[in-house]
């Protein structure tokens, strides 16, 4: 069970492995090259952590501190959850760039080299496979964004029934 | 405990009014029950119909609010009830008679004929009484001498019950009112003790209101008109000095209430009928919180013995300002402690309806557990009492504003972007909530609707919550 939830936040990343490489993948799951172990930082789980707070934190926002009456409509709902999104889309970029620059990456990862040691093939490509990651990780915090407002939305006072209208 | 209420002629029909808007707003009141009994031979004039069908919506209301333990609302709290049918005491004879035959002037000997022409002139003797006695109140006091007989003042008697008060309010400058409440208090001290209740009736406490001149009529050119307002003075002083030895001067009433201003406004001239709907006037809303006043007395300040009072009380109103346009600030503290409060909240309720229930009826305040929906808005109670109940009560509101001397307490206009700004010389406070206007009424609604009881229904609850928030925003703006 303990496995499972470890995994999870992996998992999920995992749906959406094709926006970039495997080798980004493998290091995000905390694949060491060296050893052939997964014994690195598990990635998935500290960077969804962050997503999961950032999404839970708009949330209340939305819910709990904004709650006006004239921002409770489907469309601010929308406009929060796209807020969260970006924000997301951005701690996803940072997280592998600032990964990148710390030279945290293994570097067998990272490239393909000859027996020369000189680069044959880059593997994780910067930065477009930052954004690439920023992009899934803006889809989780969407859907971070609706499994809490789906769980949270009933104590609200004004903004109760959005972005779910009762009608 | 119940309070009838004798309210005779025009002055004491809109004195009724002001009363039961005063009720719908929740001014509180110590009786269990209102009954109001109207004297008016004048059966059409608008300012009666005027009433009569308030005092229905009135009554509508309070009964689709039962008032139960989950309920704080006092909006239309006190019970007012139609003691005698169409709450009037109709006097026989009097429609499309003249008061010659009334009388029967040509049955008299010649002796008694001249005795007549001696109280009556030509005109008295032919003018029509189905409009009143256009400010003659020697024809009253002939013909309102007939209601103790009347099936009416019958079942006035039989529902009395020990320990129920008789209020009596009437004018003193005109015709029906300053003829009918010498007349109606003799009936009622001297009553015939063969009729149900008449000792309980006796010896009730009964106190009374009568109202000084407070307007002026326009005259025609000609100066033909049956009305002449510039007899009213005198007319005053003429029965003051009757009541002086008949009323205070025989300890007749428990509590005698005076009512006078010095500033007038000139009405438009109308003998009666459905063309005397006369504005509503500050006067009429004082002269209501004299039976309010009556209603809070310790039952041992209104003791009788034989028809006679044993502590006759006296009062007038004093006001703390001499404004010709009053607000608040214009009353006494007493004054303001009765009035400022309900008064603010109704009309916030009031305003809150007219001018943003359209765009807020979206919000979860009216989508809850037993949701207000369209059923509800388009239903008897909203559509066709409680906007009616609204209407009425903004144009009392504005006649009385626009009247002379005017109580304008409240911007009755839109006021979007100062919405708690409506209540003249109140600076509103400040709420630690960062909502504002509308705004902030619409989350003091969503978060107050869930804690209103689902067993009420519909109409309870809509009333509780709007009561509960207006409460609320009123006292944490404290406008009031």
């Amino acid at each position: 069970m303990g496995e499972f939830f470890e995994l999870l936040l992996g998992n999920m990343y995992c749906w959406f492995k094709s926006f970039y490489s495997d080798f980004l993948s493998q290091y995000l799951w905390g694949y060491n090259p060296a050893s052939g172990a997964y014994d690195l930082e598990l990635r998935y789980n500290s960077i969804g952590l962050y997503t999961l707070v950032i999404s839970f934190v708009i949330m209340a926002l939305y819910y709990y501190v904004i709650d006006h009456p004239r921002f409770c409509k489907w469309w601010s709902w929308l406009i929060m959850a796209l807020l969260n999104s970006v924000i997301a889309l951005f701690v996803g970029y940072y997280c592998v760039l600032s990964d990148y620059n710390a030279g945290i990456i293994p570097d067998e990862l990272m490239y393909l080299r000859d027996e020369n040691g000189e680069v044959v093939q880059t593997l994780i490509s910067i930065p477009s496979e930052c954004w690439s990651f920023g992009i899934s990780n803006m889809i989780m915090a969407f859907i971070f964004f609706l499994v809490f407002s789906f769980l949270f939305h009933w104590w609200s006072r004004v903004a109760k029934y959005s972005p779910f209208i009762k009608f | 405990m119940k309070t009838y209420i004798f309210c005779i002629g025009g002055t004491g029909t809109r004195v009724m009014k002001s009363l039961a808007m005063l009720l719908a707003t929740g001014v509180e009141i110590h009786t269990d029950e209102i009954v109001p009994i109207f004297i008016d031979p004048d059966a059409s004039a608008a300012d009666l119909t005027r009433t009569i069908s308030f005092l229905r919506e009135y009554k509508y209301m309070n009964e689709q609010l039962h008032f139960s333990d989950d309920m704080k609302n006092c909006f239309f709290k006190t019970k007012i009830s139609e003691g005698i049918p169409n709450y009037r005491l109709e006097l026989s004879n009097t429609r499309n008679d003249r008061f010659r035959k009334y009388m029967g002037f040509d049955s008299l000997d010649i002796a008694n004929q001249a005795l007549a022409y001696m109280l009556f002139s030509e005109k008295n003797l032919d003018s029509d009484m189905e409009v009143g006695f256009k400010g003659n109140p020697n024809i009253g006091s002939v013909v309102l001498n007939q209601f103790a007989q009347s099936d009416a003042f019958n079942d006035f008697t039989n529902s009395f019950r020990p320990g129920d008060r008789i209020f009596i309010v009437s004018s003193i400058f005109g015709g029906t009112g300053a003829s009918g409440f010498p007349l109606l208090l003799k009936n009622l001290r001297g009553i015939d003790m063969r009729l149900p209740n008449a000792g309980n009736i006796k010896d009730a406490a009964i106190g009374a209101i009568t109202v000084l001149p407070y307007f002026n009529l326009a005259q025609s050119q000609d100066g033909a008109d049956d009305i002449d307002s510039s007899t009213f003075i005198s007319k005053a002083k003429a029965a003051l000095e009757y009541y002086n030895k008949n009323i205070s001067g025989n300890n007749s009433l428990n509590t005698f209430y005076y009512l006078a201003d010095d500033i007038y406004d000139m009405y438009e001239y109308s003998e009666g009928g459905t063309t005397q709907k006369n504005k509503a006037h500050i006067i009429e809303l004082l002269a209501a919180l004299a039976v309010v006043d009556f209603c809070c007395m310790d039952d041992d300040m209104l003791q009788s013995s034989k028809g006679r009072a044993l502590n006759p009380v006296y009062k007038e109103f004093g006001a703390a300002s001499n404004d010709e346009d009053m607000i608040f600030s214009s009353f006494y503290d007493d004054t303001r402690d009765i009035i400022q409060r309900p008064l603010t909240e109704f009309t916030l309720f009031c305003k809150f309806l007219n001018e943003h229930l359209s765009s807020s009826k979206s919000h979860p305040w009216a989508k809850g557990k037993r949701p207000f929906d369209g059923n509800f808005f388009n239903g008897n109670f909203f559509k066709s009492h409680l906007v009616k109940v609204i209407n009425e009560y903004g144009q009392w509101l504005s006649e009385m504003a626009s009247n002379h001397r005017g109580f304008s307490p409240f911007h009755l206009e839109e006021m979007n972007k100062d919405v708690f700004g409506f209540v003249k010389g109140v600076k509103p406070g400040k709420v630690m909530n960062y909502r504002s206007n509308y705004d902030l009424f619409d989350y003091y609604l969503c978060d107050i609707e869930p804690k209103v009881s689902n067993n009420l229904s519909a109409e309870e609850r809509f009333i509780e919550l709007f009561y509960r928030t207006v409460n609320k925003l009123v006292a944490d703006k404290k406008i009031a």
